[in-house]
């Protein structure tokens, strides 16, 4: 590794250092928002960091796979000295805002930068994604207002085909006396960031860059997403009993699993070769 | 220079961590809202009628409409939900840390609370901002109601969770 005028760092460390800084400021964050009596309890610790979601996980191991190779090896700048006791200066504030803000910052200079590697760019998407499935709950509160009332129309449209009395008004789903309120984490809109993260994730891991049929494959997972949430909605809208099994219950889990699955397979999907593709369908051809 | 870099940088995180862990001692306590908005509405002396988890209804005595009282999430979705319930002929009142207003000022009342965790950083404050505001539907047949001193639904106003 090159080292610069007056023993200065490489670059390729000091980029390695900025995603230090916001890889430790996120998980901090994530061990900060726990709702535990004691959070930094083994059991509380693990518990937030299961609940930041796998692909979350998967996206720092592969980010910290990346670090050392974010940038070719050059020599470093003074600029890119301040860059780095910037970045480490916003982290240090304990506001999820300036992680965010660090977040987006990194991602966008990764993406930007003409000198970045391959794998500096895909860790500028990765934290992209990081950043959007991040801060979609805090930021985009008034779409998934708006969308709590779409959700809970499209659920009784659904269950009024399926011969059933409930109604809708606003974000409320009525069957009788009993009463559903669609709040913004039961949105359609709510998942969608994870589900862009979850393909990000899985198209980087497989293939290790996007290609533009990527954007069809991620449209399916993302209106198969609000698809499953829809008939999850329509199922607890039809009484108590059943809002408690997919609320709460079984139900949850079934929901959770189909999710994480249809999140998982159409970036599979679009990480098949098109060559792969044809060759299914000739064996079905053949066998047909 | 290299080694000193080095240095600053471990520093850096070190502060970040140590940050966090004063964030976590001195604000981990959330403000309890619903305790505060049911002992509060008790304190003004009306009779309160829960109707769900997150909806009261508080009788004023001789008024035959109630107040409607509910906690309404930082993200606006439940406000919505207020909104939907409110009957025609009634004002809206939102309470937030010991401020009073007649709109939903929610870009404000965002900065109050990041503004309320930065305190609790550095030891002002004992407790977590409120992530609730306080949605109070006055009915108009009932102005006795519009005279009482809601500003005490506040959690966090300060004398009461502070």
């Amino acid at each position: 590794m090159p080292e610069g005028r007056l023993g200065r760092p490489a670059a390729r460390e000091l980029w390695t250092w900025c995603l230090t800084f916001v890889g430790v400021a996120f998980w901090c964050e994530v061990l900060r928002n726990s709702d535990a009596a004691d959070p930094l309890a083994p059991a509380a610790m693990a518990n937030s960091i299961l609940d930041v979601g796998a692909f979350a996980i998967l996206a720092w191991a592969m980010l910290a796979a990346r670090a050392r190779s974010l940038v070719c090896d050059e020599l470093t700048s003074g600029r890119l000295i301040v860059g780095t006791v910037f970045v480490g200066l916003l982290c240090t504030i304990p506001f999820r805002q300036a992680t965010t803000i660090a977040l987006f910052g990194l991602a966008a200079t990764l993406l930007w930068r003409r000198k970045a590697t391959l794998l500096g760019r895909q860790a500028g998407w990765l934290l992209l994604a990081l950043a959007l499935a991040w801060t979609s709950s805090c930021y985009l509160g008034s779409i998934h207002a708006l969308v709590a009332r779409l959700d809970a129309h499209a659920a009784v449209f659904l269950l009024n085909h399926l011969g059933l009395d409930v109604t809708a008004q606003g974000n409320l789903m009525r069957r009788g006396d009993f009463v559903v309120e669609i709040l913004s984490a039961c949105t359609s809109s709510w998942q969608l960031p994870n589900v862009c993260l979850a393909f990000v994730v899985v198209v980087l891991f497989l293939r290790g860059s996007f290609r533009k049929t990527d954007l069809l494959w991620l449209a399916l997972s993302l209106l198969t997403s609000v698809a499953l949430n829809e008939i999850r909605l329509a199922l607890m809208a039809r009484g108590s009993a059943q809002y408690e099994y997919w609320h709460h219950g079984t139900g949850e889990t079934i929901y959770g699993v189909a999710a994480l699955a249809a999140a998982t397979l159409f970036p599979l999907l679009a990480s098949l070769d098109p060559a792969d593709f044809r060759r299914m369908g000739r064996q079905a051809r053949q066998q047909a | 220079m290299k080694i000193l870099l080095r240095l600053a940088f471990s520093l850096l995180i070190i502060i970040g961590v140590a940050a966090q862990f004063a964030w976590l001692r001195a604000a981990h306590a959330p403000a309890d809202d619903d305790g505060v908005v049911l002992s509060a509405t008790a304190g003004l002396g009306l009779r309160v009628v829960p109707v769900s988890q997150v909806l009261i209804q508080a009788f004023a005595p001789g008024c035959a409409d109630p107040a409607r009282i509910a906690l309404v999430g930082l993200d606006a979705t439940r406000l919505l939900h207020a909104s939907n319930d409110a009957a025609a002929g009634s004002d809206g009142l939102y309470v937030f840390m010991g401020k009073t207003a007649a709109r939903p000022a929610f870009a404000r009342f965002y900065i109050m609370r990041v503004l309320a965790d930065a305190q609790a950083v550095f030891g002002l404050r004992s407790t977590r901002a409120p992530s609730h505001v306080v949605h109070i539907t006055l009915p108009q047949s009932c102005p006795k109601l519009a005279k009482l001193a809601w500003v005490e639904l506040s959690p966090g106003s300060g004398a009461r969770s502070d």
